[in-house]
């Protein structure tokens, strides 16, 4: 029995790849090492801790349970594809409106777990633009982070929803570019 | 010394410098750094905790396909042996004797990891399976097997003062009970990982994700037989330490396989590598005897401590030292006989993990405080209050405690909040359910923390340089392992140079550019390299101040100036007595919890802390290592414990090593601080990395006693040990 | 990376079966680490499971891409789900929550929100893990399970599916087309019911169980029970239904006696092991405690009478 390879066509961060991938490969694996997309990092490799998570059409998954064959066809977004999507500030900055909820609330510590939580917090604020803070927690509890104790990602989470509901915001402008 | 009001960048909560690049997932950790033609290592493992290595066969995997070079101990050629701290005992690679299960025996170097790991299979190694010792009881047995030829004792500790017995003969009460604390993880999220590149044939530059780069550089050098200048090393971003990293076998290896093979070379271990051979917090078993005066006053302390050395010295001696020191609380205890100890077992060797030893002792003596309170019919926060340490008074090890200190205030804030609590939303009577069908309770646990390391002069080292353009680089010799030091020591040199934030950029962590100061450890940061930040900055400001510089033209070396702190503690002597820290952290927390009576289960509702830490040099950072800690508690508390069988962990992932996630960490934490003027650090502050999650367990502990009625002196104290404490 | 030689993405559920037949390969899981052809769905416990025990497969047949397998639907009094439905979509879908709402709470306790975008209904129950949290709630909508194999199709109960930990009773070449139940209130229109389901772990989210409960009770006018289900999971090799502690609450007007009863009765059935996660004692007397909650959260959730 051998590693088999397939092609696979997938866009990523709104860009079409047509990418020869071994069979057995992971889309943690495909973003990482065949794209060079470091952003998206590996925790377990267990879906335990969230580390991995990317958007596939739109819904967080942990990329380390998902073949890079069965993304074919699909829309994946990493970390590094998030920048511009939800809009620039009046600052110019092109940060996504989570992404500065989190610098703001000091959500980040050593930074590990961030761009696995960032991506869930954006895939629930695209399913619920106004969570409760039980459904945020909800959310993220596939998400391990050792540092932070959780409260102050909470906290940007739920501000960036109040963010992306104004006027401008990634909401208000119909859910960004999925 | 000045209070923060005066001050325009500490005390600020600015977003860390690092947040943005970090958000963006630009942030390279080690595991991401990619370099041209890099191999890829993986190791092969021990499947035994004892056992004599008899040979290894790499001739089947040099054949795999991919496959480049294996090594094995032969292929080390300084010398074959790392630790820390002046004990170097570890190989990193197996010579002859397998003393824990998953060490590393040889590394197969590879051009790809799935080459490497087809590699692994084909080593044939053979071993002879020796008898191991799996506990510290097990190991000091006459007749047990020896890890090394001076036996399975790894180091002793005491400490003593006065007279214990007299005081236990005058005593009204005498308490003794048996405390019992896990090993468990770090569980920080990034995984061990490091990557080695040759430059030329004579030098190796290594990037880690570690705590500390100068003494990885010592090691390395010893391995490969070089001198320290041809061995650079950096820390690339750190995700998450919390006393563990760098995995010292690891960096040594990459150099070696990037100098043997000439090329780069990288190894990342998996999640169950990293649970199974790395470092964690030791188990402890500590006996505590408290001989009481019948007013509450504690007359003596007997503490017997021993804990679980592993297979390697690692830090153990310090951390045993360290919890001697700190076993009776921040408590007057004018008799004291302690001694502690560390045994070598075949299990995984334990390491230095946040708090250091203490965490472990002040379970016991927090839980031990609340059962003497209740056998004097004395409120718990009463019986803190007669006995805290106040200025003055010696701590066990004779320590006096300076003027200014806060503890006592920490205690008289946490009743008056209490109070509050209680005439607001008071808790049903032990045992009661509430209107929801919840018990409840409120616990609280005082701890105090040395700052730096423990009785040696602990040395800070900082250097700045002013930049063409004006603005200043800050040179420090210590990673921000997450915990937002660069940002900390970044706003004391804006401070003390007097300049806009942020006009002072970090290069931390590299021994090429920055100068040894220590590790990103013992809460020391903040206080002793921010002294020697704040040093250079202050001469930096005066030179410039005084028209230094001011004929600087391209060209020109920039204007630098580097600083030292030395912290003026003492080394211990035979009885365990000298000041073995510069200053410490005081605090108290006191932690509400509910338990459901027909599952035992418990959930955490409000955390009150008061601390002692001098001036906060960063708000938001200051909430999140009190969080984060709280959360660490919470976890030690009521999850989290590495299960051994046989020295093999039995629970190496996060579905079986359980973490609290977002849903099992929601109590809203209000942390307070004190005044207090005895803070060695810059403008007085004091460390709190570690002290923000040492009283957490024992105050859930407390606050379950309180709910349920049940005393538990093991950790965790999981939801079926709480059903059954309530069915008795 | 995982050690496969190829995925195949079938269409239909005849063209998946081909691909099943000629690799000889079933779904049931024997716990042999064969090497073969496998059906993949979500890949959340095969790839977990490929990992841990160094699988390695000849070909995986994704099912993902066969619409007659996928969805939630009700029609004639009868909830039926696809197979690959996700479990989100099975936590977030209105119809399920009005119809079977243990199942819908259940499946908002399973894994963590990233797993149950993947996750689906089918791998959950061919997983057939003793503490699978879909189990429960089915078993209380009595559900059935249509397999469709190379000689046509059959239903069969899902109770009889269940065989042992990681063992169903899908024949070689079957697989899982969707699951159906009879909605209690239109299949006993006399009847006003309410459902509980409960889950007991360490932790408030990403937890295997320890114990779990589903409870569904049916109230005639009188407020009489005349229709009583309850179903236990992780306390035996399957999850399973007490016919001998819903026997109790039938026909009686639910005071906490004869609720304390059904549990005592649910107790004495469940026949749990000592594991890593609890002991035995403590998972009976866990039963007996969560069936007692189970059935009184049930009560009070039954539709009030006249609406």
């Amino acid at each position: 029995m051998g590693a088999g390879t397939a092609t696979i066509r997938v866009t990523v961060n709104g860009r079409p790849e047509s990418l020869q991938v071994p069979v057995g490969l992971t889309l943690l694996e495909m973003v990482r090492d065949s794209l060079g997309l470091k952003g998206t990092k590996e925790g377990c490799s267990a879906g335990d801790c969230g580390a991995c998570t990317v958007l596939l059409n739109g819904r967080p998954v942990n990329s380390c349970l998902v073949l890079a064959v069965e993304a074919d066809g699909h829309d994946v977004t990493t970390i590094e594809g998030l920048v511009g999507a939800g809009g620039g500030d009046d600052t110019g900055n092109d940060l996504h409106p989570v992404q500065r909820a989190f610098l703001r609330h000091g959500a980040i510590q050593c930074g590990f777990c961030s761009p696995g939580m960032i991506m869930t917090a954006v895939g629930l604020l695209r399913a619920n633009p106004h969570p409760t803070e039980t459904e945020v927690r909800t959310a993220i509890s596939g998400n391990l982070c050792r540092c932070t104790g959780y409260a102050k990602i909470v906290q940007a989470v739920m501000e960036a929803g109040r963010m992306m509901s104004l006027p401008g915001g990634e909401g208000g402008r119909g859910r960004g570019n999925h | 010394m000045a209070t923060t009001s005066t001050l325009t960048a500490v005390g600020r909560p600015f977003e860390r410098l690092d947040g943005e690049r970090k958000a963006r997932g630009q942030a390279l950790y080690a595991a991401d750094i990619e370099l041209p033609s890099m191999l890829h290592g993986r190791l092969v493992r021990s499947p035994h905790a004892h056992a004599r290595l008899l040979g290894v066969d790499p001739s089947a995997a040099l054949a795999v396909p991919g496959v480049v070079a294996v090594l094995t101990a032969k292929d080390v050629p300084g010398r074959n042996a790392v630790g820390s701290r002046g004990v170097q005992d570890q190989p990193i690679l197996v010579t002859d004797h397998v003393r824990f299960l998953g060490e590393p025996v040889a590394m197969v170097v590879a051009e790809s990891v799935a080459a490497a790991t087809q590699g692994t299979a084909k080593v044939k190694v053979d071993y002879e399976p020796l008898r191991g010792v799996f506990t510290p009881e097990e190991a000091l047995a006459p007749d047990a097997p020896a890890l090394f030829e001076r036996g399975n004792l790894c180091h002793q500790a005491r400490t003593r003062r006065g007279d214990f017995d007299a005081a236990r003969r005058q005593a009204a009460l005498v308490v003794t009970n048996v405390y019992r604390t896990p090993m468990v993880d770090h569980a920080f999220l990034e995984p061990h990982a490091a990557v080695a590149r040759p430059d030329g044939g004579d030098a190796v530059t290594v990037w880690v994700t570690a705590k500390t780069v100068h003494p990885m550089m010592d090691e390395i050098s010893r391995i490969l037989g070089w001198p320290k200048e041809k061995v650079r090393v950096i820390a690339a971003t750190v995700g998450g330490s919390f006393g563990g990293k760098p995995e010292i076998p690891l960096g040594c290896l990459v150099a070696l396989a990037a100098v043997r093979t000439g090329r780069p070379v990288k190894m990342v271990y998996t999640r169950e590598e990293t649970f199974q051979t790395s470092a964690k917090r030791h188990p402890y078993v500590v006996r505590l005897t408290h001989a009481m005066a019948a007013d509450g006053h504690i007359l003596g302390l007997h503490a017997d401590i021993t804990a679980d050395a592993g297979a390697y010295t690692t830090e153990s001696r310090a951390v045993v030292g360290r919890a001697v020191g700190h076993c009776a609380g921040p408590y007057y205890i004018p008799n004291v006989d302690v001694e502690g100890r560390a045994v070598f077992t075949n299990n995984p060797a334990p390491g230095a993990m946040r708090g250091y030893g203490v965490p472990q002792v002040a379970f016991a003596h927090e839980i031990q405080m609340d059962i003497i309170a209740a056998r004097l019919g004395l409120d718990p926060v009463e019986v803190r209050l007669r006995n805290v340490l106040k200025p003055g008074l010696p701590t066990i090890t004779g320590q006096p405690v300076l003027e200014g200190v806060g503890a006592e205030a920490c205690l008289l804030r946490i009743r008056e909040l209490l109070a509050a609590e209680d005439a607001t939303d008071p808790c049903p009577p032990q045992g009661v359910p509430d209107r929801n069908g919840e018990l409840l309770g409120w616990g609280v646990a005082t701890f105090y923390y040395g700052n730096g390391r423990t009785a040696v002069e602990d040395v800070g080292r900082a250097r700045i340089r002013r930049e063409a353009d004006g603005s200043f680089t800050l040179f420090v010799g210590v990673p921000d392992v997450g915990q937002g030091s660069d940002t900390i020591l970044a706003q004391v040199a804006c401070e003390e140079l007097r300049v806009p934030w942020p006009a002072v950029k970090v290069i931390s962590a590299d021994t090429a550019h920055t100068l040894e100061t220590g590790p990103s450890s013992a809460s020391r940061v903040t206080v002793v390299v921010g002294r020697a930040v704040q040093e250079a900055a202050r001469r930096m400001r005066e030179f410039l101040d005084s028209g230094g510089g001011a004929d600087w033209r391209p060209g020109d070396p920039l204007p630098e100036m580097a600083a030292e702190y030395r912290t003026d503690s003492t080394s211990l002597d035979k009885n365990g007595q000298g000041s073995p820290y510069g200053t410490y952290t005081y605090g108290v927390q006191a932690v509400k919890v509910g338990v459901d009576p027909r599952t035992g289960k418990v959930a955490v509702r409000k955390v009150l802390a008061a601390y002692d830490v001098g001036p906060i040099v960063n708000p938001l950072l200051f909430q999140g290592q009190v969080e984060g800690g709280v959360t660490g508690g919470v976890g030690y508390a009521l999850f989290e414990g590495i299960r051994l069988t046989e020295g093999r962990v039995a629970n190496p992932n996060f579905h079986t090593y359980l973490l609290p996630t977002a849903l099992d960490s929601t109590a809203p934490v209000l942390a307070e601080t004190v005044e207090s003027h005895d803070g060695a650090g810059p403008f007085g502050a004091k460390g709190i990395g570690e002290p923000a999650s040492i009283p957490t367990a024992p105050a859930i502990a407390n606050a379950i006693h309180r709910a349920t009625g049940g005393r538990f002196f093991e950790l965790p104290i999981t939801m079926e040990k709480v059903y059954r404490a309530l069915r008795r | 990376m995982f050690e496969i030689t190829s995925v195949a993405k079938p269409a239909t559920v005849d063209e998946a079966l081909t691909y099943l037949t000629r690799g000889g390969a079933t779904m049931a899981k024997t716990g042999a680490a064969q090497p073969g052809v496998r059906l993949l769905a979500g890949g959340t416990d095969l790839l977990v499971a490929s990992r841990d025990r160094n699988l390695r497969w000849e070909t995986l047949i994704d099912l993902k891409n066969i619409p007659e397998l996928h969805g939630i639907h009700l029609s004639g009094g009868t909830l039926r789900v696809g197979s690959t439905t996700t479990i989100h979509e099975l936590a977030a879908s209105p119809l399920v929550a009005a119809t079977l709402p243990p199942l819908a709470e259940a499946a908002g306790m399973l894994g963590s929100y990233q797993l149950r975008q993947r996750a689906t209904l089918g791998g959950n129950i061919c997983n057939a893990s003793p503490a699978t949290e879909t189990a429960c709630p089915l078993l209380v909508g009595n559900a059935r399970v249509q397999l469709a194999g190379p000689t046509g199709t059959r239903t069969v109960p899902l109770c009889e599916l269940l065989l042992a930990p990681g063992k169903t009773a899908l024949e070689s070449g079957e697989i899982l087309v969707s699951v159906e139940c009879a909605v209690p209130e239109r299949a006993h229109p006399d009847l006003r019911y309410g459902g509980a389901y409960i889950k007991l772990g360490p932790r408030r989210a990403m937890d295997i169980a320890i114990v779990n409960v589903a409870v569904l009770v049916g109230l005639d006018t009188d407020s009489v029970c005349r229709d009583a289900r309850i179903a236990l999971g992780s306390v035996g090799p399957t999850a399973f239904r007490v016919p001998q502690a819903e026997d109790l609450l039938i026909g009686q007007a639910l005071g906490s006696n004869a609720v304390a009863a059904a549990a005592d009765a649910a107790r004495a059935a469940a026949r749990p092991i000592t594991d890593i996660r609890a002991t035995a004692g403590y998972r009976l007397d866990m039963v007996r405690n969560l069936v007692e909650t189970a059935i009184i959260t049930a009560l009070e959730r039954v539709t009030p009478a006249g609406l």
